[in-house]
């Protein structure tokens, strides 16, 4: 490969940079090959730093260094810009190992998240420069997943790491873009989104050095799971994950149920959770029970005494479907089940499929768990999935939901082992709110709800429950969130739900204040009663002395109007309502 | 100990070779478990050995429901089980279900028999407790806990003495049965003949138990409503068990009520239903009376006799 190694094609730069701040960690004197010759702007800091620098190509690598004592190789872009990558890197190493130097490799991200936003918009080449990604001359474009892959393939071990964020400034696209900028929802998800499945979102140039190890196992970089990406065959459609101490003979039952299914293409992976070998024996023997059919597809994983959530992550790990889903030791699903995840699937690929789960009550018989059912079938679940409902608690018991694992691995997206509960509810609205959730329209599994204390619903306080909730809806409002079609009818159906509770608001103020008002007329009330009462003492303290003085002219009978004036003041004395209320012949 | 000889027989009518064969894998692990003599669970029964093993088929369908290439693979699936014996047997006519149930047990010696749905698959460890139950005293007949769809009837959770045992997945002594002269084949097509036969070997002296601990999947779907879909002839035939069963057992007022419950407001399939019953009434096709069976004949629960909840 023609190569310009002119001082004049290397400016400084940001990547220059972490190359010489990677060489003054790692190496002390010697001299310091740079191939290619764009690494040319360290030179003289290099120098300053007590190293000496030479430039050449590939081919001149050793009559270049010729006797001198090499302490690192520079190439900055060249695997991307070489034809043969592995054969470049691994010619590298092999030259590297005979002079026990190191090499320091710059790589460009060609997942940078500018690159997505570009895309997004329909853009590739933008700005008076263009994207320095995409010049025609480069062969290979890297992410950290496959750049880790080379160079293991070659046999370099990664020593250190200074990639590179580039400003800014240097990058070519218009700020203030809808797809780019920080600011809009639309770039706050895509960085958001971009920054889920890795770390290196904003790195714009991988800067590495490594050593050269031959000895050194080569690490699998295949990442997260994602069920295409395993070895050992053609990956099932689903995945069943089912966690289990190994004590409840309800395990049978779940297991039979998915045993019996219409639909086998499915692996279950039996999360053994439990230190007693009798347990792990009892569980052994039970799938060993089951036809080979069957038990084949069953893969026993022990985690002796784990944390409750943790085997299922690590039933993730372990997954090899495309879809993958969570069945409790003592949930039951009917045939057809997989078969209804499998024919949604088959229409929206991608998506979270979910059916509709039923409760019903048990009792446990004996002290192995033995179901008995004591109820009938119970509906507490939304027919379908509705975001703003399952914010407000589970809709959707977990083995009533697959998931696509491509969109697990992509988000790298995990059960949340600080949860006490709803770490299932957790872990679907972070994947439904990517992939969206298509129902199956029918009712496919029954969730046990024990009459006495066997579940995590009977043992964990409300206020748990509750702080659970609350923070799965702190987490899903850190960033913009995806609503599928239909969302616009139901955020305008609760605006005008919330509108009416306004409006009711106010008639309640309303109310509030006609009764403060009523109030404030019964003290007054009140008070000229108590006047009146006082007044009313007042004439009674009165009333013996005026009917003494009535009788003395009653007894004058002097006259009749004397009379009356006596009449009257007896009938002064007496309590008012007492002439009502008194018996007529009293 | 006792070494009892079991026939597991399956009586089929246009079944789908693939539900067959599912059934067969299920059978085939339970009764390999419950032969086997390291089985944990067979401790815990302990009281019975299984000799021969007699698997047998019966077609009630018009036309064979399996080629000979299925009929080959049904038996592979049975062939996993060392020493047993496998027959097809195309009855040539629909027997209906307690009909071809007889018809298959005539031509055993087994003492027990296993009666299974061709729609079920059985627990491996279903049989091994089957077996338990059915070693009590005086028990006639045992059956399995039906999965996912749990039949609501109502047992003893010490004894699991129940009112009557369902033949999706029932073990029966062979001797009992023939001493009440098996199922009765006027139940044609099917339900309740199971009722019926339990009700009879109740009179006879006999229990009848529910074995919660025998898990069956019994391939049931629920409606959208959350309740055990039922098909149109599944609806038809249900109605008329019912005035089968009251007919049997002397309750004419059961009998009037349903039909006219049936001519105020039933289905088409429920008026098919009291249409046939008037029919085979008129034609004398339909089973005796036994009088004085209230002891045993609940015809006034939802499921013939106590449930403990309802779908």
């Amino acid at each position: 490969m023609a190569v310009d190694v002119s001082p004049s094609n290397a400016g400084p730069s940001p990547v220059a940079d972490a190359v010489l701040a990677l060489l003054r960690d790692h190496v002390t004197a010697g001299l310091v090959i740079d191939v290619d010759g764009r690494a040319a702007s360290i030179e003289d800091a290099l120098v300053a730093s007590g190293l000496e620098y030479a430039a050449c190509t590939l081919a001149d690598l050793d009559r270049v260094a010729g006797d001198r004592a090499v302490v690192a190789v520079v190439t900055l872009g060249g695997p991307e810009h070489c034809d043969r990558v592995d054969e470049t890197l691994s010619g590298l190493r092999s030259w590297i190992e005979g002079r026990s130097a190191m090499l320091v490799l710059s790589a460009s991200n060609v997942a940078n998240v500018d690159v997505a936003s570009k895309l997004l918009a329909g853009r590739w080449d933008m700005g008076e420069r263009g994207d320095h990604r995409a010049t025609a001359e480069r062969r290979h474009h890297f992410t950290d997943a496959t750049l880790r892959a080379a160079t293991g393939r070659a046999a370099l071990v990664e020593l250190a790491v200074a990639d590179v964020i580039a400003a800014d400034d240097d990058r070519p696209w218009p700020r203030g873009h809808p797809t780019r900028s920080p600011t809009t929802l639309t770039g706050r998800f895509v960085r958001w989104l971009r920054q889920a499945a890795d770390p290196y979102a904003e790195v714009t140039d991988f800067v590495r050095i490594y050593r050269a190890d031959t000895t050194a196992p080569v690490a699998d970089h295949a990442g997260a799971p994602d069920g295409s990406a395993r070895p050992g065959g053609e990956s099932p459609f689903l995945t069943v994950i089912t966690r289990t101490m190994g004590r409840r003979a309800s395990l049978v039952d779940t297991l039979t149920c998915l045993a019996a299914q219409t639909d086998d293409d499915f692996e279950v992976r039996l999360m053994l959770n439990t230190p007693d070998p009798a347990d792990r024996q009892r569980v052994i023997e039970m799938v060993e029970a089951f036809h080979p059919s069957f038990r084949s597809r069953v893969h026993l994983h022990t985690s002796g005494n784990a944390h409750r959530v943790s085997p299922l992550n690590d039933g993730l790990e372990q997954a090899r479907g495309r879809y993958v889903t969570v069945l409790d030791d003592d949930d039951l699903v009917v045939a057809d089940w997989v078969a209804r995840f499998h024919a949604a699937v088959d229409e929206h690929d991608g998506a979270v499929v979910r059916c509709r789960a039923v409760d019903q009550r048990a009792d446990a018989l004996g002290t192995d768990v033995v179901a008995t059912a004591t109820s009938g079938f119970l509906l507490p679940y939304r027919e379908t999935f509705d975001l703003a409902s399952h914010l407000a608690g589970g809709q959707t018991p977990q083995g009533s939901v697959c998931f696509p694992m491509q969109a697990v691995a992509a988000l790298d997206i995990r059960f949340d082992c600080d949860m006490e509960v709803c770490e299932d509810l957790d872990f679907l609205l972070r994947v439904a709110t990517v992939c969206g959730v298509v129902d199956t329209g029918t009712i496919g599994m029954i969730y046990r709800r024990w009459n006495e204390d066997q579940s995590s619903m009977h043992s964990v306080a409300p206020e748990i429950w509750e702080e659970a909730l609350r923070g799965i809806v702190e987490r899903l409002d850190e960033q913009p969130l995806l609503m599928p079609p239909g969302t616009a009818q139901r955020l305008y159906q609760a605006a005008v739900q919330e509108r009416q509770l306004h409006e009711l608001g106010h008639g309640e103020e309303s109310l509030l204040r006609r009764m403060e008002v009523a109030e404030r007329n019964w003290s007054t009330l009140a008070h000229q009663y108590a006047e009146l009462e006082h007044r009313y003492i007042e004439l009674v303290g009165d009333r013996d002395a005026w009917k003494e003085r009535a009788e003395r002219i009653d007894a004058d009978g002097s006259s009749a109007v004397a009379h009356r004036f006596a009449r009257l003041i007896r009938r002064t004395g007496e309590r008012p309502g007492e002439a009502v209320d008194r018996p007529p012949d009293r | 100990m006792t070494e009892l000889g079991v026939r597991l027989q399956v009586v089929v009518y246009d079944n789908e070779v693939g539900q067959l064969l599912r059934m067969a894998r299920g059978a085939a692990s339970a009764i390999l478990q419950a032969t086997s003599r390291s089985s944990p669970a067979r401790h815990g029964a302990g009281h019975i050995e299984l000799g021969p093993i007699e698997i047998a088929i019966g077609d009630s369908s018009i036309e064979p429901s399996l080629d000979d290439r299925e009929r080959a693979a049904l038996a592979e699936e049975f062939g996993s089980v060392p020493g047993s014996t496998f027959t097809y047997d195309f009855f040539g006519a629909n027997l209906g279900s307690g009909g071809g149930s007889n018809r298959l047990m005539q031509s055993t010696e087994a003492d027990l028999v296993w009666i299974l749905n061709p729609d079920t698959y059985p627990a491996p460890d279903a049989l091994t407790h089957l077996l338990a139950a059915i070693a009590a005293d005086g028990v006639a007949a045992a059956d399995a806990r039906q999965i996912p769809v749990e039949h609501p009837k109502s047992f003893d959770r010490v004894t699991g003495e129940a009112a009557w045992v369902s033949g999706a997945c029932m073990l029966l002594r062979r001797e009992a049965a023939e001493s009440v002269d098996g199922f009765d084949e006027h139940f044609f097509p099917m339900y309740c003949d199971d009722v019926d036969l339990s009700w009879r070997l109740r009179l006879a002296g006999w229990t009848v138990a529910h074995q919660p601990r025998a898990a069956v999947f019994h391939d049931k779907r629920l409606d959208g409503a959350g309740r055990p879909e039922a098909s149109p002839f599944e609806h038809e035939s249900g109605v008329l068990a019912r005035l089968f069963l009251a007919h049997r057992y002397d309750r004419p007022d059961v009998v009037a009520a349903t039909l006219s419950w049936v001519d105020a407001g039933g289905t088409p399939e429920h008026r098919r239903a009291a249409a046939t019953y008037r029919e085979r009434v008129e034609a004398g096709d339909v089973p005796s009376t036994i009088a004085d069976a209230a002891r045993v004949a609940d015809l006034d629960s939802d499921f013939y006799g106590p449930a403990r909840f309802r779908y």
